[in-house]
């Protein structure tokens, strides 16, 4: 019996010893797989970016992934994945998650999004709290690839099933979302720049420090796109070194360097200046010479302050360290007197000594006074819209303050955000260009979106984890589950505009030719952004423009199918949404898939259908479409008059109600004034023969007694157009500028201004010509009668000949222009007057003389 | 003396002992009512958004530190709220009136000095003038003290009439660092009875930029320097008018082939008018740059080079490109002009009428 037992317990010692000894080569530990890999290089997949997706970093050499190894075995590193690429990682297929999932409908999200509607709560008290966990100290990320494999296997643990319920029960959780967190900054950066930064010196300690802190983490992931993370933690390595305590112990500091750190990596401008302008914003605050609405800004938008443009020092920059400070303590103003304030500065073209603001030598001469200080050399010499609308701008951005100036057509103007809104100031115009932009959309459209996106923080919050959930299951090669997650982002979020860019990268990549997820995409846009609720018009159109249709179009066959999906955006559209935009990017977009006439026509047919019906777009649509028709091959010589017939006829069906009438008389004018700008004769007289059936009322009838020349009245079917800049007042009563050459009588402003400025007029073909009459506004002053004007013709509207040297002028309102003596001819006439600038009002221009056949 | 007289000389000694307080007022609109000729100090601060403000508030205000210079004044303490609620909106009003601030105040905190007629008459808002209380302070009393200076000659002058009455304003005019109220100017009540020899109506109404759009239109270098040399004879103008005459005329002369020596003698005559002033500065920097040829020009920002004023995006959606033609002449559609009736019978240019296009009227043979 003894004998047995002590057999007994030597044969399971034996046994355990063995398995023991064998134990780890049967079942190794995830750190043991990496210990393996690590002394076996493997070969590594790398980066399957979508083809036509720039990767932006490309010169970013510092953080560029070293060589992959060729073997057999496993490659666990992370390659870095910026937001424009797609990763997949060197893991086994699963077998269950190689599916593309079924489409869905917005209703079939309700459950997901009434549990998400539940998580904002939870992420808000989350937030206020925030959460730390040591359990990667500095000295272990040294060694990043085992933290990556150890919170990926963990995460993927906990995910289950992955069913969309279980993904939302894991996203509730702190720890998970710190998980999450650290899973995609290493996925960002790449696990060989982590290693890279953990080397530096303090890199480990930061990372570590980051790594333990969702809130820090939720920062610098959710508050706008991660290009160039790790040059961005790299930025922010150097400001910890010299910052530590303030960073760590102050949530202002730690997001003043964050955001500096990050806007300059991401937009690539230098690190040392990178340096002083956190030394500018965090000074300023310890300091309290902020303003105090500075420590209440979120990470989103204080990106727009602390990464607010022009940040070199050296030069005569706005945003350079120099200028801001100067302006901090100069122009301290409460928000919303920021507005207004360029007229702080004087509007001066020339300075004093007749200098131009467009060269150098207006400021030149203070510049050392001013101590090279951009704002204090305006203020003491003036400066015109550029200079008052920096000023304006960079006031508000020097006291911490969300601001950016904007361009317009000519001119600068300005965006202020006063108590959540944006409000232009110094604005002359409806097409504004930002200058600080998270996305690079420049419209004015894209920093509304970016407000309401971010203002809904803990919504937008989910929705972007939902995003970097679905990056690392796809990276996992989980694509069903990747697929829910992503939809389930855009429908938490229909704002979302990176995320759903994102989404159409990963269908192009994984279910190209799957119709119903393309639609499904497109309806998604198009209810959600850009449905009247939302009014991101702008925004829904370039993301269908540029993201959408190339992956659906080709997937249509049918013409008409197509038309009617591309009408359906229109359909539901309420006036311009957040800011008119530029309608005719999209309907470029959309005509450019039509193949022929036929197919073009019945596009128009389709879209004109809807949009004419619109009197906020009709005027915008019917100068696109005739500018569009001219530049169509006409080789038959019918298509264009085809077309631009049916664009007429489509406009004229329209209803003009009294209530209507102004918006129709402002859009025949906005779409005359472009005739007049391309110099369409046929387009502008139509246009203006329409306005004339559509808008009686709105031309006066002057009665016109003019004197005549022998032959007929040749310019009545002519083109005019005058040499001034026209403003949006001016463009909508642009029809009136037809009428000046009706028997009625009109209005159209002149400009005369050397041999060459002044007014054109197009005849309808080459004529001989006898004479012209000029009926004015208002007497010519007496100062201004000398020079006289001049009559020019030309065959070619480029090489002039003048015809009649002096004009005759009755003392009243007449000029005449005799021109029987000179036997001229031509197509274009030119009336200028070689002096000073001059702008008198004119109601009537008459050329006469006779139509030269056989031209 | 009895008990009574004995204790009101006390009283009166006590207070004489004491520093004499300013007039602090609740409202502007009250403190204009009641300022007569003493000067109004505006102290106005962002109430409830700068630290900075509420340390001068601190400092200045609550620790009377200015008080001081503000014996002869009358004080108005002015919150600015940002953002304010219905609270603070109702309290500003109270304090500021419905007249509001005048114009010229560009920063805050900063100390306004006003007169009876909610002219401005200076202000202290510059950063190193504001930075700190001894700072502030220093200012604020050379600004009251221009202030009475000037305001003494006016009231003189109020009293007198004719050439000497246009004498004392114009002596008025010259106190350095106060502007000179507009109703001590030509036409108003402040004035009346002036007969101007002095050039006072001139110097008010100057305005530079006349000046130099003037010269632009002369035909030759000497003409424009007849009409500088003209301006610069007459008198009444100030020493900063003087020196953007010059300006322009150096300006004119430097683009349009001047000798340089020329342009030499005049920005240093133009420097040495007042050397310390930012035009003397101007003058320095122009002899500078356009006569010892120092390269500043090439660092000194233009409009052009960085106002962004052309970043209006261009489509990133698929572009149209059929056959562009638009640079030629493509309207060569044929057309039936038969002149003063042709429009009126044809829709469309070279097109046939058709139903449903407008018509037009035709234009009638007179």
């Amino acid at each position: 019996m003894s004998d047995r037992l002590i057999k007994l317990l030597l044969s399971v010692l034996v046994s355990m010893t063995v398995g023991f000894a064998v134990y780890p080569y049967l079942f190794p530990t995830e750190y043991a797989k990496h210990t393996a890999k690590d002394e076996q290089p493997a070969v590594v997949k790398r980066d399957n970016k979508v083809d036509d997706w720039e990767r932006d970093d490309a010169d970013d050499e510092a953080w560029k992934e070293e060589e992959p190894v060729v073997d057999d075995g496993p490659d666990e590193r992370v390659v870095r994945q910026d937001d424009d690429s797609f990763n997949e990682e060197d893991v086994p297929e699963d077998p269950k998650q190689n599916k593309i999932p079924e489409s869905r409908v917005h209703a079939q999200f309700t459950s997901s999004l009434a549990s998400i509607q539940q998580m904002e709560n939870k992420y808000a008290r989350a937030e206020k709290e925030n959460y730390f966990n040591d359990d990667f100290p500095a000295e272990r990320w040294n060694d990043p690839v085992a933290i990556y494999q150890e919170i990926a296997d963990r995460v993927l643990i906990k995910l289950g099933n992955l069913d969309e319920k279980t993904i939302l029960a894991f996203m509730e959780s702190s720890p998970n979302r710190l998980d999450l967190a650290r899973l995609t900054i290493i996925r960002k950066i790449g696990t060989t720049g982590v290693g890279q930064l953990a080397a530096q010196p303090g890199g480990a300690e930061m990372l570590a420090a980051i790594m333990r802190d969702l809130n820090w983490c939720n920062g610098i992931l959710y508050s706008g796109p991660t290009r160039n993370l790790g040059h961005g933690l790299a930025n922010l390595l150097t400001l910890y070194t010299e910052d530590k305590e303030a960073i760590l112990n102050d949530e202002v500091i730690k997001k003043t360097a964050t955001t500096c750190a990050l806007e300059f990596a991401r937009e690539g401008w230098p690190d040392e200046f990178m340096k002083q302008r956190y030394d500018f914003y965090s000074s300023s605050y310890k300091e309290g010479r902020l303003n105090a609405l500075y420590k209440d800004l979120l990470y989103w938008d204080m990106r727009l302050v602390t990464g607010c443009a022009e940040g070199n020092n050296e030069g005569p920059c706005w945003g350079g360290a120099r200028n801001l400070k100067w302006m901090r303590d100069n122009v301290r103003l409460p928000v919303d007197r920021y507005l207004g304030s360029e007229y702080q500065l004087q509007y001066r073209l020339r300075n004093v000594a007749g200098d131009s603001v467009f060269s150098g030598d207006y400021l030149g001469p203070v510049w050392e006074y001013t101590d090279h200080t951009i704002a204090w050399a305006h203020r003491e010499i003036g400066g015109v819209c550029g200079a008052l609308s920096h000023y304006a701008s960079f006031g508000a951005l020097s006291n911490g303050l969300p601001a950016m100036p904007m361009g317009e057509p000519g001119h600068c103007a300005y965006a202020l955000r006063v108590n959540g809104e944006w409000r232009r100031g110094n604005s002359i115009y409806w097409q504004h260009g930002i200058q600080k932009t998270l996305w690079g959309q420049n419209e004015w459209d894209f920093l509304i979106l970016m407000q309401n996106l971010y203002s809904q923080h803990f919504r937008t919050m989910i929705s972007d984890q939902l995003i970097a959930m679905a990056d690392f299951l796809g990276a996992r090669k989980k694509m069903t589950a990747s697929f829910n997650c992503y939809e389930l982002a855009l429908h938490a979020q229909p704002l979302n505009w990176p995320a759903h860019a994102r989404y159409a990268g990963y269908l192009k990549l994984k279910a190209p030719n799957d119709y119903k997820k393309w639609k499904a995409l497109h309806d998604a846009v198009v209810d959600g952004m850009g449905s009247k609720k939302y009014g991101h018009y702008c925004a829904a159109g370039k993301l269908l423009a540029n993201s959408v249709y190339p992956g659906l179009v080709p997937l249509i066959k049918d013409a008409n199918t197509r038309n009617k999906m591309f009408a359906s955006f229109f359909k539901d559209i309420e006036g311009w949404g957040t800011n008119r935009w530029e309608v005719k990017d999209l309907l470029n977009a959309q005509i450019a898939y039509c193949k022929d006439n036929k197919e073009r026509k019945d596009f128009l047919h389709d879209v004109l259908y809807v949009l004419m019906a619109k009197k906020d777009y009709s005027g915008a649509v019917l100068t696109w479409g005739l500018g569009y028709v001219s530049k169509l091959p006409d080789e038959d010589g019918k298509t264009q008059e085809e077309f631009s017939n049916m664009m007429v006829r489509a406009m004229a069906r329209t209803k003009t109600t009294k209530k209507e009438l102004d918006a129709t008389w402002g859009a025949l004018g906005e779409a005359i004034a472009a005739a007049e700008e391309n110099g369409e004769r046929a387009t502008f007289q139509a246009i203006g023969r329409l306005a004339y059936a559509k808008c009686k009322s709105k031309f006066e009838k002057k009665n016109i007694k003019a004197p005549r020349f022998p032959g007929k009245v040749i310019s009545q079917t002519a083109l005019i157009k005058p040499a001034t800049t026209m403003g949006d007042g001016d463009m909508k009563n642009a029809c009136q500028h037809w009428a000046v050459l009706q028997r009625f009588g009109g209005s159209i402003p002149g400009k005369f201004e050397g041999d060459k400025t002044g007014t054109l007029i197009q005849l309808d073909s080459k004529c001989d010509i006898t004479g012209a009459v000029v009926v004015l506004k208002n007497p010519i002053e007496k100062d201004k009668l000398k020079p006289a004007f001049t009559l020019q013709a030309s065959d070619d509207g480029q090489n002039w000949t003048t015809i009649v040297r002096e004009s005759d002028y009755d003392g009243k309102l007449t000029l005449k222009f005799d021109a029987r003596q000179a036997k001229a001819s031509g197509k274009f006439l030119r009336i200028v007057r070689i002096g000073e600038k001059y702008e008198p009002g004119m109601t009537g221009v008459y050329v006469y003389g006779k139509q030269i056949k056989n031209r | 003396m009895n008990r009574r007289s004995l204790f009101l000389s006390l009283v009166s000694l006590a207070a004489m002992a004491l520093p004499t307080q300013a007039a602090t007022m609740r409202s502007y609109p009250d403190a204009l009512s009641k300022a007569g000729h003493k000067p109004i100090v505006l102290f106005c601060y962002g109430a409830n958004y700068d630290e900075v403000s509420k340390k001068a508030y601190e400092e200045f205000v609550k620790q009377h530190k200015l008080q001081s210079v503000l014996q002869k004044c009358i004080f108005v303490e002015v919150p600015i709220y940002q953002l304010p609620d219905e609270r603070q909106k109702r309290e500003m009003e109270k304090v500021i009136g419905k007249a509001g601030l005048p114009g010229g105040i560009f920063s805050y905190p900063s100390l306004a000095v006003v007169d009876d007629g909610g002219n401005l008459r200076g202000i202290v808002q510059k950063a190193d003038e504001i930075q700190d209380v001894e700072a502030a302070k220093a200012a604020l009393a050379k600004l009251l003290e221009a202030y009475d200076q000037q305001e003494s000659l006016i009231t003189k002058a109020e009293k007198a009439g004719g050439t000497v009455k246009a004498k004392l304003l114009m002596q008025a005019a010259e106190v350095r660092g106060v502007n000179l109220p507009p109703d001590a100017g030509e036409g108003g009540k402040r004035n009346k009875g002036m007969k101007d020899n002095v050039g006072l109506g001139a110097r008010q109404s100057f305005d530079p930029i006349t000046v130099m759009e003037k010269t632009f239109t002369m035909d030759s270098n000497a003409e424009v320097e007849t009409y500088i040399r003209g301006l610069l004879n007459k008198p009444g103008y100030s020493l900063a008018q003087r020196q953007e005459m010059l300006a322009a005329l150096a300006g004119h002369l430097r683009r349009n082939n001047g000798s340089v020596d020329k342009i030499r003698s005049l920005y240093t005559e133009m420097r040495e008018l007042d050397p310390d002033s930012m035009y003397g500065a101007y003058a320095q920097g122009a002899l500078d740059m356009w006569v010892d040829k120092k390269p500043i020009a090439a660092t000194a920002p233009s409009e052009i080079n960085r106002t962004n004023n052309a970043i209006i995006s261009d489509s990133d959606g698929p572009s149209v490109v059929i056959n562009d033609n638009s640079a030629d002449d493509t309207d060569d559609t044929p057309v039936i002009n038969d002149g003063h009736t042709a429009m009126g019978t044809r829709a469309g240019a070279g097109s046939t009428p058709k139903k449903d296009e407008p018509q037009v009227d035709s234009m009638e043979d007179e």
